[in-house]
C-alpha cells in the first residue's frame, strides 16, 4: 500500500485510533499486525523472507549478547550480515550477477548456463535488510542490550511508517520508544499531521505533476528535438519531492502515534558542496554507511584511508540503490567529486557559486540514476545541446510551481523552521494555507496517475 | 482530542463551505445567460431517413472520422447509418446525455456506442472541461453522484480553482456579464454533430504519410475500468435503442494496454468486434491517436459491417446481404 492512496487514506486513521484506544499492553500486538498488513498488501508471500531474517536477527542479537568472547561474538555477527546481505544479493542483484557473467563469458569463451529470476524485488528489502543490520552490530558493539520480546524485535523491523523507504533506523533511537507508553498529545498530532500534509503535497502535487513530465521526456528520449536541461531540473525536483515527501508522511505518522523517527533530509538542495550534500540528502543511509563501512574500514586516519574509503562508500551506496552500473557509476562520481573537494580544500565553502554549481551537478548526476542504461544517459547528455527549448513554454505552469516550491522551502529552511505553516503566525492565514495545500492535493491526486515512489524499487 | 476535533471540523466545514460556494457559483451561471460556451454547429446530414430503421453510430469525433458512411448508407431502404457525436471534450456523460434528450433516442433504433477515447483514459468519463461546465446542471451532479459514483469524487476535486478552465469558464462568464451579450443557445442547441463529412479536410482524404505519434500514451494505469458496470446501467436505464458497444479504432504504437485491461473490458461490454480489429498502424492515421484516415476508416467500415452482418440483428434481416454484396 502506497502512501498516496485512498487505501492509505483509510488503513492510517483505523490504526492510528486503535492505537490509542487498545491498552498500552495491547499496542505492540496492534502495531505489528498492522505492519504485518501494510507489508502484506504488497505481495503477501515477502513476508516469508521478512519472518525468517527477523528470527535469525532476533537470535543473533540475544546469542551475541550472550556469547563469551568477542571470537564468538564475532561469528554470530558475521552469521547474521552474511544472512541479511545473502538475501539481499539473492534477490535484488541475482540477475544483475548473472547478467556481468554472461558478458564475461562472451568475452573469455565460456558459456553461463545460470538461469534468470522471474521474481519480484521484494519491496522495501533494501531498507529492512539495513535497518536489521544495524541492530546486530550495535548489540555486537554493546550499544544496544539484545530485544528479549521477539514482538518488540519484530515491530523494529517491520514498523509500517519506515518498513518500505526508510528512514533507516537505530535501535536506539526507536526500540525503546515502542517500550514507551505514548498518550494522545493534541500538539503532536497537529504537528504530524502538519508534516503529512506537506509530505503529501511534495509527493502528489509536485513529484507527481513533474513524473508525467521527465517520464515523457525519457520515453521519447531518442526522437525528441528539444534541450534536455528542462527535464534533467525536473527529475532534481521529482526525487527530492518523491523521497522526502515520504519520508515526511513517515514521520508525521509516527509522531502522531508518539513515536519520533530521524530526520532524512535537511534541505539538501541548498548544499554549497557535495561532501554537505551528503550530510543532507538521505541521512540515514549516508550515517549508516559512515558509522558501519567508512569508520570501521579505518575512515580518514590517512589520506589514503580516506581516499579509498569514500570511493568504497559511494560505490558500495550507489549499487544499493540498484542493481545497474549506472548506479554504480552514479555513487563513483559522488565519490570522487567528494574527494576532489577534500582534496582542493573547498568541502567547506559557503559560496553562492558553489551551491549553484553543486546543485547542478548533482543534477547531472541523477541522469544516471533515472537513466536505464548508459545509452539513454548518453543521449540525455548529448540532448543538452539541443538549441531548441520549446517546452519551457508549454511548462512554463509547472516551472512556476517548482519556483513557487524552492520559495517555499529555502524561506523556511532560512527561518530554521521544520515547516512553511511555522511561520504562519495568523490564525486566518494558517488555515488558509492548509486550504490550499489540501485542494492541491485533491486536483492533482485525481489528474495524474498516481506514480509510484521512486525509492520503492530499492 | 477535542481540540483536535474542533480543527479538523472546522478545517472540514471551511473546505466544505468553500466547494458547494463553487459549485453554486458554476450552476449559477450555467442557469443565467452568462454561460461560456463554444459555437457548434450542425453538419450535413449524411444518411436518409425515410428508412424505418436508424442505426446511430454514437461516440465523439473518432465516430465522424473513423467510418465511410457512403459505404455504411449504400442500402438505404435496409437502414440508414448515422454518426452522431459530441466533442470528444465533453466526456462520455454529457455524450450520452445529449443522446437520450434527442430524436434518436427511439425504439426503433439501433445505437452502436463506439466509445470515444475516454474509455481508455483516465477520469475521462465526466471531463472537468468547460463543456461540462456549461452542461452539466445541479441536477446532473447529483445524478452523476448517484449513478457514476466512483468518478463523483474525481470530478468534484477536479472543480478547483487550481484548475484552469475554471478561471477561463469564469473570464468568459464575466466578459458575457460586462458585455451584456446573453447567450440565445440553451444547452440543448450546442447539441450533437449529426454525419460530420470530413471530406472538407484534405489531409484527411490524401494522407499517406506515416502519423507522426505524439506523446500521449494509453497505458493501463490511465485506465479506469471501474465505472464500466455503471456505464451500462445508466445506458439501459436511460437510452430506448437497442444498444451495441464498439471499441474505439486506435493507433497500436501509441498503447500498452494489457490483456487483463482489454479481456476486463471487453467481458463487462461485450463489444461487438474484438481489440485487434481496432489496432491500426501508423499509416492509418489522421491526426490524433484515435482518428483513422480515409483508408483506415474504409478497413474500420468493413470491419464494422462484418461485426453488424454477425449479430443478425432482427430489425436489419437484409443487413448480410449488403455486407455479402460489398464484398
Amino acid at each position: 500500500m502506497i502512501f498516496n492512496s485512498l487505501a492509505f487514506a483509510v488503513f492510517f486513521p483505523i490504526v492510528t485510533l486503535f492505537y490509542f484506544v487498545l491498552p498500552f499492553r495491547f499496542r505492540w500486538i496492534w502495531l505489528l499486525s498492522a505492519s504485518v498488513f501494510f507489508y502484506m498488501f504488497f505481495k503477501p508471500i515477502y513476508i516469508l523472507i521478512l519472518g525468517i531474517t527477523i528470527v535469525i536477527d532476533y537470535y543473533a542479537g540475544i546469542y551475541i549478547e550472550k556469547a563469551q568472547g568477542k571470537k564468538n561474538k564475532k561469528l554470530l555477527l558475521a552469521c547474521s550480515l552474511v544472512a541479511n546481505i545473502g538475501v539481499l544479493v539473492f534477490f535484488k542483484y541475482f540477475n544483475f550477477l548473472n547478467a556481468n557473467i554472461t558478458s564475461l563469458g562472451d568475452l573469455l569463451g565460456f558459456k553461463n548456463n545460470l538461469p534468470y529470476l522471474t521474481i519480484l524485488l521484494p519491496v522495501g528489502l533494501s531498507f529492512h535488510t539495513f535497518q536489521a543490520m544495524s541492530y546486530t552490530i550495535e548489540v555486537y558493539r554493546g550499544h544496544q542490550p539484545a530485544e528479549k520480546q521477539f514482538g518488540y524485535y519484530s515491530l523494529y523491523v517491520m514498523y509500517y511508517p519506515q518498513l518500505v523507504a526508510g528512514p533507516i533506523e537505530r535501535p536506539q533511537n526507536v526500540l525503546h520508544q515502542f517500550h514507551q507508553k505514548h498518550h494522545f498529545d493534541t500538539n503532536r498530532f497537529m504537528s504530524g499531521l502538519k508534516v503529512m500534509l506537506w509530505g503529501l503535497f511534495k509527493k502528489v502535487v509536485v513529484a507527481d505533476t513533474l513524473a508525467a513530465i521527465v517520464n515523457d521526456y525519457y520515453y521519447n528520449v531518442y526522437t525528441t528535438h528539444t534541450n534536455s536541461a528542462l527535464t534533467i531540473f525536473f527529475f532534481s525536483i521529482q526525487i527530492y519531492c518523491d523521497f522526502s515527501g515520504y519520508t515526511d508522511i513517515a514521520i508525521g505518522a509516527s509522531r502522531i502515534m508518539g513515536i519520533e523517527l530521524m530526520k532524512n533530509f535537511k534541505y539538501p538542495y541548498f548544499s554549497h558542496t557535495i561532501t554537505e550534500f551528503w550530510h543532507r540528502w538521505h541521512i540515514s543511509l549516508s550515517t549508516w554507511f559512515r558509522d558501519y563501512l567508512y569508520i570501521p574500514l579505518g575512515g580518514n586516519k590517512t589520506k589514503f584511508h580516506y581516499i579509498r574509503n569514500i570511493l568504497i562508500v559511494f560505490l558500495v551506496s550507489g549499487i544499493w540503490h540498484g542493481a545497474s552500473w549506472t548506479f554504480v557509476v552514479w555513487g563513483l562520481i559522488h565519490g570522487l567529486l567528494s574527494i576532489a573537494e577534500r582534496l582542493l580544500g573547498v568541502s567547506k565553502s559557503k559560496s553562492v557559486l558553489m551551491g549553484v554549481s553543486t546543485f547542478i551537478i548533482v543534477s547531472l548526476t541523477w541522469v544516471f540514476f533515472r537513466a536505464d542504461n548508459f545509452h539513454v544517459a548518453a543521449q540525455m547528455f548529448h540532448n543538452l545541446t539541443y538549441r531548441y527549448f520549446s517546452d519551457v513554454k508549454h511548462h512554463s505552469g509547472q516551472i512556476l510551481l517548482v519556483l513557487l516550491f524552492l520559495g517555499i522551502e529555502y524561506f523556511t529552511y532560512k527561518k530554521g523552521k521544520e515547516l512553511i505553516f511555522y511561520l504562519l503566525n495568523r490564525k486566518v492565514v494558517r488555515y488558509a494555507a492548509y486550504l490550499m495545500v489540501i485542494e492541491a492535493i485533491l486536483f492533482v491526486f485525481n489528474q495524474t496517475t498516481s506514480q509510484q515512489f521512486i525509492y520503492f524499487q530499492f | 482530542m477535542k481540540r483536535v476535533a474542533k480543527n479538523l471540523l472546522l478545517i472540514g466545514a471551511i473546505y466544505f463551505t468553500y466547494k458547494v460556494a463553487l459549485f453554486g457559483i458554476i450552476f449559477y451561471i450555467n442557469n443565467s445567460s452568462y454561460q461560456y460556451f463554444d459555437d457548434f454547429k450542425m453538419e450535413e446530414n449524411y444518411g436518409n431517413d425515410m428508412s424505418s430503421t436508424q442505426v446511430i453510430v454514437l461516440g465523439c469525433s473518432n465516430s465522424r472520422y473513423n467510418f465511410d458512411y457512403k459505404l455504411l448508407n449504400q442500402k438505404p431502404n435496409v437502414c440508414s447509418v448515422h454518426s452522431v457525436s459530441t466533442k470528444a471534450t465533453y466526456g462520455l456523460y454529457i455524450t450520452l446525455k445529449k443522446f437520450i434528450n434527442s430524436k434518436w433516442n427511439q425504439k426503433e433504433n439501433i445505437v452502436i456506442v463506439d466509445l470515444p477515447y475516454s474509455l481508455y483514459s483516465r477520469d475521462q468519463f465526466v471531463l472537468p472541461t468547460k463543456e461540462t461546465l456549461v452542461h452539466l446542471s445541479a441536477d446532473d451532479y447529483w445524478k452523476v453522484a448517484k449513478s457514476f459514483p466512483r468518478t463523483f469524487f474525481s470530478y468534484t476535486s477536479q472543480i478547483s480553482l487550481f484548475n484552469p478552465i475554471i478561471s477561463d469558464y469564469f473570464k468568459g462568464a464575466i466578459k458575457n456579464a460586462v458585455s451584456g451579450k446573453g447567450s440565445d443557445a440553451t444547452y440543448a442547441d450546442l447539441s450533437l454533430k449529426v454525419n460530420s463529412n470530413p471530406s472538407f479536410k484534405p489531409d484527411y482524404i490524401n494522407s499517406s504519410a506515416p502519423y507522426n505519434s505524439k506523446m500521449h500514451f494509453i497505458r493501463d494505469v490511465d485506465t479506469n475500468t471501474g465505472y464500466l458496470e455503471d456505464i451500462k446501467s445508466y445506458i439501459a436505464n436511460n437510452i430506448k435503442c437497442k444498444v451495441y458497444f464498439s471499441l474505439p479504432a486506435i493507433n497500436k504504437d501509441n498503447n500498452s494496454l494489457s490483456n487483463s485491461t482489454i479481456n476486463t473490458i471487453s467481458s463487462v461490454l461485450k463489444p461487438i468486434n474484438n481489440f485487434k480489429n481496432t489496432q491500426f498502424s501508423n499509416e492509418y492515421v489522421y491526426d490524433q491517436w484515435y482518428h483513422l484516415n480515409k483508408r483506415g476508416a474504409e478497413i474500420n467500415t468493413q470491419n464494422l459491417l462484418k461485426a453488424l452482418s454477425g449479430l443478425r440483428i432482427s430489425q436489419l434481416p437484409n443487413f448480410e446481404t449488403v455486407v455479402q454484396n460489398e464484398n
